[in-house]
């Protein structure tokens, strides 16, 4: 097992290296931010951009080299660089945003924005989809049943962005009622808020609430399906046939037979989960204004700020790729059948 | 100035209004921004309480704390460093320059023309909020951080070198400081030029010798472009803030202006997008803002708002249609003046802008705002955006175009196609390029919508990827440069590549006056000229709104300033009961 | 055997198999309530998308004869936005975008991904080994953001042909995953050992024997597929980086909407939304119908 997951996270570096590759390439090829800064500043100043500028903004941002090149530099800063670059050294690379913004502590900041919402919308989602596929299978085609799989492919068919934008008006409502600011609507926290964990934690629930709850609504509906499914799946094995034939009691053959076996796909698509919540945050955080890393991408994305783009492939890749693991370590575990040599 | 509002809109929108009370906003008294229509300077004032806290929100985000720089360049930095950048003054909503009380005792005073000399007299007592007193070296260091010259600063990446590379010498000493520029240097807008950003002071304590080696000047800029400024020279110093987030402001005790300071704390916070302003706005969590963009959907929630006051206005930028002179068709200037005449811009207009300002007005001049003291209108006469599909086809037909079967062809024979690019996010340009299509469909032109990504828009216009195209100036009081940025030959911001040597030589006169008025008069001179060309074509002054919390006095909207409704942040205050 | 009695015999076994197998499935899905109004609404929307266009009398443009912001009437029964554009001709034409998006792209990348992870699954070993380094590349590539980085570099107007080659060439990954999970324990079962003594090829294996047994995972993941596609694509285009004017779509119709949600034009918000949900809800009741009816493992009636 040890070797096993040595293995794999040695594995993980040929697999971050390639996704960087290919994401470098597809997001640089089709962007050129300088022209579209000169621009910006020609419009504002309404004067001309002399052409010193011009360069010393391609220089700072290296763009004034090919992008194999720029992808190497941006790996490991050796060759010539401003010393704010280069992966293996511990920097991220230059921002078009400006100097004032350093890449590595936007994403050491943001990282705990997006995982205190991600890691609260998916425990409660994983939750509530065992609850409710377990119960759904179990007694499958009754009023429960339907009433639950209508509630869940309610919610999975429920777009994240409409959802958000209808919670996020009806919070302002309800406000408006209770004549109060129970819920925030805008951001992870109040502005410039200092304290310790705990404060920060009691100052961000009125900013937490809304947007976990849409978050945690669009990603469990489509476990409880797999929980179902797999669940039903094991029911009508023949081991547990044979266990109920044996006389073992229901409930005993339900929680150490059935339920064991059926919570292997989802220990499978947890990973998926929290990617899709990853995703999804992106989507949370820009209707409820979280300063997160997936605002961050998005905007990264906008304005063709190539290094932003690549911190958070980077990041998001890392956290899947121990999702990954953690599940596939939780697979062999939970099912006899499979054997890591 | 002409200064609009939506008084006409909301009690329209009223009588649909179901779910919400409306009127709110309506029936506050002639104090507030309404008053702006009539009293653009003075609306919304007030007696302040002593006391009081602002949250104020800005739709954008910056990435540096140094507005030399060109990444520095930006509306929202500005807007953040309002309460203490050492700005040469302000222009008010009327157009009038305001001299920054906080530095300068009296207003700039040009005692030598040739070559232009120019005496600043500093305040008695105004200083950096470090007990450092402004002085003579903080003008040159500003000078040496624009000047574009590596023997004064080897690496500084400044957003603009038209006024620091045209300084010859600075000298002064206490209060008296002496600009002199080089011969060449003949701007009619010397009073407005601006003259101060760091201190230079704090740059010689971090260990730059930006005096005498031009690497130390660019890394002391590098400095300030990375440090959040403990220092100021206006009216508020920063407690707390973070690059793109957030600036929490509290007053300067050692300010030297006299207007007094009430509030106890102003925050400039960062929402992106409006409606998510808007949201906030209603919620309580913010007082105001002031953003770049309003649609008729956000008019509507704010008329439902309760406790809010809102204004909208043609704001700091102007809408226009551009046609490329390169392209295939477009090279023909007879073809221009027909595409112009044919697009009707009064329902562009009552199909767009008006929807969020219901007496918007034609823009009739590139350079000068509608009303303004200098505005001239030569694009009547010629009839564009008129709509007249008549003019327009007898100009193609004299020229050998011919229209047959709803198809216009060139005097080669040729099917007449064109593009139109705009902004993927900008609904008002999309609708734009529709109603240009339906009304270009009528003199035989089949015009193409392509849209283009918002980060791209920059280089879609360097690399003349369109034959029409829409998209926005900005639309300050100064107007010496513009011209020349805009339509001289061989301009980096001359997309559609025009060039008429009768225009240039017009343009190049602009630039030969100290006198503001004749700059103005030749200025129009070019106008009337790039009119006849049929190259760009005005819509409007792009409206904005301001929405303010109605407890708020002494906030109103400023087109003519870069920091809009922040420009008077020292008189801002919480209405006294 | 004798001669004369094998034909009679032979046919007979046919026939009631192959009616037997159909009509199981068919059968077992009509009695699916749910599934079968879901089937009924689905089509509903679909002539609603493509038909409705040539019955109805405004299209998806600008018109100026229409008034700005009307509220539903019989004129215009899901209202009109700001611009003039009768929101039912905006419906079809937005629906028929999506529609086409998501259905493209189910199809494309259910296709790519059940082959995927099955080929994956059989071989194990190094090409196992290959194929999952290279789909773990994909799959640790944050979906969206490269989606969009795309989609909103396309210099022109984005088509919704655009967004539908895009995600599904991004869109496979999780259906692969699936499906090798299942074919790495259904490989060690009785009948695989079978068919492969009995010598058939490995393509054989896969496509006749593996793909078939894992057709429930691969349903559930079509069913999952429709909705995560046409979901995607509204969001990117909610987010400004999908489907661009002058074509629409749903997503683009929600964000034109902003927060009207309980102001006067809550149609504008309401109806594009609700037309989502109800895709994604129909698509996946049938597929929940289709799965019952075709797992061949799952007995009929449980109490």
């Amino acid at each position: 097992m040890v070797v096993f997951i040595i293995r794999r996270t040695l594995l993980m570096i040929p697999v971050l290296l390639g996704a960087t590759i290919l994401c470098f390439v597809l997001v640089d090829v089709v962007n050129d931010p300088v022209q579209d800064m000169v621009f910006e500043i020609q419009q504002s100043t309404g004067e001309p951009v002399p052409q010193s500028t011009v360069d010393a903004l391609e220089e700072s941002l290296y763009y004034d080299r090919s992008i194999p090149e720029r992808y190497w530099i941006w790996l490991t800063g050796m060759g010539d660089t401003n010393g704010d670059i280069g992966l293996l050294k511990g920097e991220w690379g230059p921002s078009i945003e400006g100097s004032a913004m350093d890449i590595g502590y936007e994403i050491s900041t943001r990282f705990w924005i997006t995982l205190r919402l991600v890691l609260f919308a998916t425990l409660a989602s994983i939750g509530i989809a065992i609850l409710s596929g377990v119960v759904s299978a179990v007694k499958q085609y009754s009023r429960t049943d339907y009433t639950l799989t209508f509630l869940g492919f309610l919610f999975l068919a429920m777009p994240v962005f409409w959802l958000g934008s209808l919670f996020k008006e009806g919070a302002v409502q309800l406000n408006k009622i209770l004549g109060s600011t129970v819920f925030q609507t805008y951001g992870s926290g109040s502005t410039g808020f200092q304290g310790n964990g705990w404060e920060v934690f009691v100052d961000s629930l009125p900013y937490l609430i809304v947007p976990t709850l849409v978050l945690m609504l669009g990603g469990y509906a489509a476990i409880s399906r797999y929980q179902r499914a797999s669940m039903l799946e094991v029911m009508n094995s023949d081991y547990v046939r044979l266990a109920r034939a044996k006389g073992v009691r229901n409930r005993t053959v339900m929680r150490r037979h059935a339920l064991r076996t059926a919570l292997i796909p989802v220990a499978t698509f947890a990973p998926l989960a929290l990617s899709g919540a990853m995703g999804g945050a992106m989507v949370t955080e820009s209707i409820f204004g979280w300063r997160g890393l997936g605002v961050y991408s998005l905007d990264a994305i906008r304005a063709g700020d190539t290094f932003v783009v690549m911190a958070y492939v980077l990041i998001s890749g890392l956290v899947v790729l121990i999702g990954v693991l953690i599940s596939d370590i939780l697979y062999g575990v939970l099912d006899p059948r499979i054997r890591y040599e | 100035m002409k200064r609009h509002h939506t008084a006409a809109v909301a009690a329209l929108a009223c009588t649909a209004l179901v779910l919400t009370g409306c009127g709110q906003g309506d029936d506050t008294g002639s104090s507030g921004l309404e008053a702006c229509l009539t009293d653009p300077a003075g609306c919304n004032s007030g007696s302040r309480a002593d006391g009081g806290e602002i949250t104020w929100a800005l739709d954008g985000s910056w990435g540096t704390w140094n507005q030399n720089t060109s990444e520095g360049n930006n509306a929202y930095v500005s807007m953040a460093l309002v309460g203490l950048w050492p700005y040469t003054g302000q222009f008010d909503p009327e157009g009038e320059f305001i001299v920054n009380e906080g530095i300068f005792a009296s207003a700039p005073e040009l005692v030598k023309e040739d070559p232009v000399t120019v005496e600043y007299t500093l305040k008695n007592g105004a200083n950096w909020g470090d007990g450092t007193d402004i002085g003579v070296d903080d003008f040159i260091y500003h000078w040496y951080a624009t000047s574009g010259d590596s023997s004064l600063c080897d690496g500084c990446d400044a957003a603009n070198i038209t006024r620091g590379s045209q300084v010859e010498s600075i000298t002064g000493d206490g209060s008296a400081i002496t600009v002199t520029y080089k011969e060449s240097y003949h701007s009619a807008e010397w009073a407005y030029e601006e003259v101060l950003s760091e201190p230079a002071h704090v740059a010689e304590a971090q260990g730059f010798d930006w005096a005498n080696n031009p690497k130390d000047m660019a890394a002391a800029e590098q400095y300030f472009a990375e440090t959040v400024p403990t220092w100021s020279t206006g009216p508020f110093e920063i407690q707390d803030a973070k690059a793109g987030e957030y600036v929490i402001y509290v007053p300067n005790e050692d300010w030297a202006g006299d207007t007094e300071v009430t509030l106890d704390k102003v925050t400039f916070r960062v929402i992106d997008g409006l409606q998510n302003i808007v949201t906030a706005l209603r919620n309580g969590e913010i007082d105001g803002a002031s953003p770049f963009s309003v649609t008729a959907e956000t008019i509507t929630q704010l008329q439902g708002a309760e406790g809010l006051e809102y204004a909208v206005a043609g704001g700091p930028s102007w809408e226009h249609i551009d046609l490329n002179t390169k392209s295939e068709f477009l090279s023909d200037p007879v073809l221009r003046q027909a595409v112009f005449t044919a697009i009707d811009v009064e329902n562009v207009i009552d199909r767009t802008y008006a929807y969020v300002q219901s007496d918007i007005e034609r823009k009739g001049n590139h350079l000068f705002r509608n009303g303004s003291e200098y505005y001239q209108d030569h694009l009547s006469a010629t009839g564009q955006g008129t709509g007249d599909v008549e003019l327009a086809l007898s100009m193609l037909q004299e020229e050998g175009y011919e229209l047959k079967d709803g198809v216009l062809r060139d005097p080669d024979g040729e099917v007449v196609e064109l593009d139109f690019r705009y902004s993927e996010s900008k609904e008002n340009r999309r609708v734009t390029g529709e109603l240009v299509q339906a009304n270009l469909a009528d003199i035989g032109i089949e015009v193409e919508l392509r849209s283009i990504p918002d980060a791209d828009l920059g280089t879609v216009l360097g690399e003349g990827e369109f034959d029409m195209i829409d998209f926005g100036w900005s639309s300050d009081p100064v107007f010496v440069a513009s011209a020349s940025q805009y339509w001289e030959t061989g301009s980096g911001s001359n997309f559609g590549g025009l060039s008429d040597p009768e225009l240039d030589a017009l343009i190049a006169e602009v630039n030969g006056t100290l006198d503001l008025d004749e700059a103005a008069v030749r200025a129009n001179a070019a106008v009337q000229q790039v009119v006849q060309d049929a190259y760009s074509l005005p819509i409007v002054d792009t409206p904005v709104a301001v929405m303010v919390s109605d407890r708020l006095v002494n906030v109103r909207d400023n087109w003519a300033s870069q920091q809009r409704s922040a420009y008077n942040i020292a008189e801002w205050g919480v209405a006294a009961e | 055997m004798s001669n004369t009695a094998s034909p009679r015999l032979d046919a007979e076994a046919i026939t009631t198999k192959e009616r037997g197998q159909w009509e199981m499935v068919a059968r077992r899905f009509f009695r699916h309530r749910a599934a079968v109004i879901s089937l009924v609404i689905f089509v509903l929307i679909v002539l609603f998308a493509y038909l409705g266009p040539f019955v109805w009398k405004w299209d998806y443009k600008i018109h100026s004869e229409i008034p700005s912001w009307a509220a539903p009437s019989l004129d215009h029964p899901f209202g009109t936005d700001k611009a003039g554009r009768d929101m039912l001709g905006a419906m079809m034409q937005a629906t028929k975008q999506s529609l086409n998006v998501s259905l493209v792209v189910a199809i494309g990348s259910t296709v790519i991904g059940a082959l995927y992870g099955a080929v994956a699954g059989f071989y194990r070993g190094w090409v196992d080994s290959l194929m999952m380094r290279f789909l773990d590349i994909m799959f640790v590539i944050p979906f969206l953001v490269i989606t969009g980085a795309i989609a909103g570099a396309i210099d022109s107007s984005v088509r919704w042909y655009h967004m539908a080659f895009i995600l599904a060439i991004f869109g496979w990954t999780s259906i692969a995953r699936a499906v090798r999970a299942e074919v790495l324990s259904l490989r060690e079962k009785e009948f695989i050992e079978a068919a492969r003594s009995a010598g058939g090829s490995d393509w054989h294996i896969i496509v006749k024997h593996l793909i078939p047994n894992t057709m429930s995972v691969i349903i559930v993941s079509v069913t999952l597929q429709i909705a995560f596609a046409i979901l995607s694509e509204t969001t990117l285009s909610f987010l400004g980086l999908g489907i661009q004017s002058p074509d629409t779509s749903l997503g683009l119709l929600i964000e034109a909407a902003g927060a009207s949600a309980f102001n006067e034009h809550w149609y504008l918000f309401y109806i594009p939304g609700l037309m989502i949900i109800l895709i994604a809800l129909t698509i996946n009741f049938i597929g929940d119908g289709l799965r019952d009816a075709m797992d061949p493992r799952q007995t009929m009636v449980r109490r």
